[in-house]
């Protein structure tokens, strides 16, 4: 009896929750649509631009995005022992950009320390330095993305790294990430909070995965202060990018989606606002 | 009573604030002023270099930190309720803040204890973090990294001999001794101030290096300047003219090169780099004679010239009224 009534409240409470989330609006790019088509549309359109999805940011950005993605590791400046997430990392560049990062701490720590030991001493240390890994120290990052194909994407080319210690992959959505509570030190997303159908839920859970101390990071396009630069950036967005993306990935659509995203996307002040 | 007394006069009478009495109050509010007003430019430019950097045009790169959001942080702010939401907010940003300093401190001091094994650097902040119960990312509060450390350390060095200096001056009050002579003074406050670098002497070298990159030089120059500008003021010294900057200018290069003995120096409780310190402030006040000596013969010189002038001119008949 009392089993069924607390299955008939659970059954309400569902419905509800679905009827609610069916009524509430979204924005798809400058197309307002439901939340779970939202989800759904940003599925599809991840699932179309996998497999180009490197070379696309290449050619859109002319390699700039490296570039961007480096500055955020330093701005990082991890030391070895951190854990991080990777949400919406689905290629793995800033997974394998963080593995490099800590690698080479000691080599720079190193250079900077003792200038004159002995020949016997620096030949030891170097044998010291084979055998010992950051990852002692606990060091790890795990990749977690809601796309299949993009994380396929990103372990074929682990498969080609020799250095993936410490690296795992997890398919996951960020809204409701598989991960316990308190458990990295770092959380990073990379060009992927905007396609997040529920931002304050994902940041909610940013909050509840991370230790105290622990660091949000997030990498995002936003707006240009500069008018003439902003003319200029329309006009690249609106006429350059969809026709690259037709033309390299065969894929109009996915990249329209792309720059209007970009135009949704609150702008700097807006963002540091608590709210 | 008596300490009041003597903050009153330090407050009146430092030339920087502007308020001297005597002939020279115009000359002493403009100059001095100066080096304060370089020290505030330092600081601001330094700072509007930062601001500068982190705006990029098509992109930002966010980082709303945690660390204000922690769950301790929850706690304080339920404290600083107030009726409005935008009061909220406010109030929740101040508190915050407030607790980002603090977290801040702490890091900062716990780090300090791991500076011997991990040296200047972003490790040490990082295991300071974690001894403080936080996650090692929290070092990454610290943009500057090291820099901030080192500039944090100096600071509390700093504090740390201005207290032992006042209150020996107040025993010396209470008690009414003699005036200890200026030259033993500041071999002792310049002693005490480099002694406190003894437990990091293995990694000082570092420390002075970061101490000199662009970032840091700012602050670096303006803690140098508050610490002898706080040694002369103990010393007594309330001079209003450009003594003021000879005086300080002078201690500065002392303390820097006794900083640079002391680096090197393997003797036993560094009893050469102390000697090398003796000589040079004795170098200094014989300089400082002959700069005055040098200067009366100037003067006199200069009188005797005009003199020599006047004499001829009465010689060729240019004085002469007809």
């Amino acid at each position: 009896m009392c089993f069924l009534r607390k299955a008939r409240g659970v059954a309400a409470a569902l419905a509800r929750r679905c009827l609610s989330v069916e009524a509430r609006k979204s924005n798809f790019g400058y197309e307002v649509v439901t939340e779970t088509e939202k989800t759904n549309k940003v599925y599809g359109v991840f699932q179309n631009v996998a497999k180009n999805y490197d070379t696309m940011n290449d050619a859109m950005s002319l390699g700039i995005h490296r570039w961007w993605k480096d500055s955020f590791m330093r701005l990082m400046n991890a030391t070895p022992g951190i854990r991080l997430l990777d949400v919406a990392g689905g290629t793995g560049d800033i997974a394998f950009r963080f593995l490099d990062y800590i690698s080479s701490k000691p080599h720079r720590a190193f250079q900077k320390e003792e200038q004159d030991l002995s020949w016997e001493e620096i030949s030891q240390m170097y044998e010291q330095r084979e055998g010992e890994q950051s990852i002692d120290k606990g060091s790890m990052v795990v990749v977690c993305d809601i796309n299949k194909e993009m994380l396929h994407i990103g372990q074929a080319r682990a498969r080609e790294r020799t250095n993936t210690n410490g690296l795992s992959w997890i398919l996951g959505n960020a809204e409701e990430l598989p991960v316990a509570d308190n458990k990295f030190d770092i959380y990073s997303i990379a060009f992927g909070i905007r396609n997040v159908t529920d931002i304050p839920r994902a940041l909610d859970e940013a909050y509840r995965v991370l230790r105290p101390g622990g660091r949000f990071m997030c990498l995002e396009f936003s707006h240009v202060t500069n008018p003439v630069v902003e003319r200029l950036y329309d006009i690249y967005s609106f006429q350059i990018i969809p026709v690259l993306g037709e033309v390299i990935a065969e894929d109009w659509k996915s990249y329209q989606y792309l720059v209007e995203s970009i135009r949704l996307f609150p702008d700097q002040s807006a963002k540091s606002r608590p709210n | 009573m008596a300490a009041l007394a003597r903050a009153a006069l330090r407050f009146l009478s430092r030339p920087s604030y502007g308020c001297v009495a005597g002939a020279s109050f115009l000359q002493s509010s403009v100059r001095p002023g100066l080096a304060r007003g370089i020290c505030t430019a330092s600081r601001l430019f330094g700072d509007a270099g930062e601001k500068s950097d982190g705006t990029l045009g098509a992109h930002s790169m966010q980082e709303p930190q945690l660390e204000n959001e922690t769950k301790e942080a929850k706690h304080e702010d339920d404290g600083s309720r107030k009726t409005s939401h935008s009061d909220d907010l406010e109030g929740e940003a101040i508190a915050g803040e407030e607790f980002e300093e603090q977290t801040k401190l702490r890091v900062l001091n716990r780090a300090l204890e791991f500076v011997p094994e991990y040296g200047w650097s972003m490790e040490a902040l990082a295991e300071g973090a974690e001894a403080e119960g936080l996650s090692a990312a929290a070092a990454g509060m610290f943009e500057q990294g090291a820099v901030e450390l080192v500039v944090h350390f100096v600071r509390e060095c700093n504090t740390q001999l201005r207290k032992q200096l006042t209150e020996e001056n107040a025993r010396l009050q209470q008690e009414q001794d003699e005036q200890r002579p200026v030259e033993e003074f500041l071999r002792d406050a310049l002693e005490s101030r480099l002694r406190m670098h003894i437990p990091y002497m293995d990694r000082w070298s570092q420390a002075m290096g970061l101490l000199l990159t662009p970032q840091a030089l700012p602050d670096s120059v303006c803690l140098l300047t508050e610490l002898v500008d706080e040694i002369w003021f103990q010393a007594g010294d309330r001079s209003t003219d450009f003594n003021w900057y000879t005086r300080r200018g002078l201690l500065a290069a002392i303390y820097s090169a006794t900083e640079l003995v002391m680096i090197q120096d393997s003797s036993e409780d560094y009893e050469e780099t102390w000697s090398f310190l003796e000589h040079r402030l004795a170098n200094a006040s014989l300089a400082t004679q002959a700069a005055s000596q040098v200067k009366q013969t100037g003067e006199s010189l200069v009188q005797g010239v005009i003199g020599a002038a006047i004499t001829a001119k009465n010689l060729a008949g240019f004085n002469q009224r007809n």
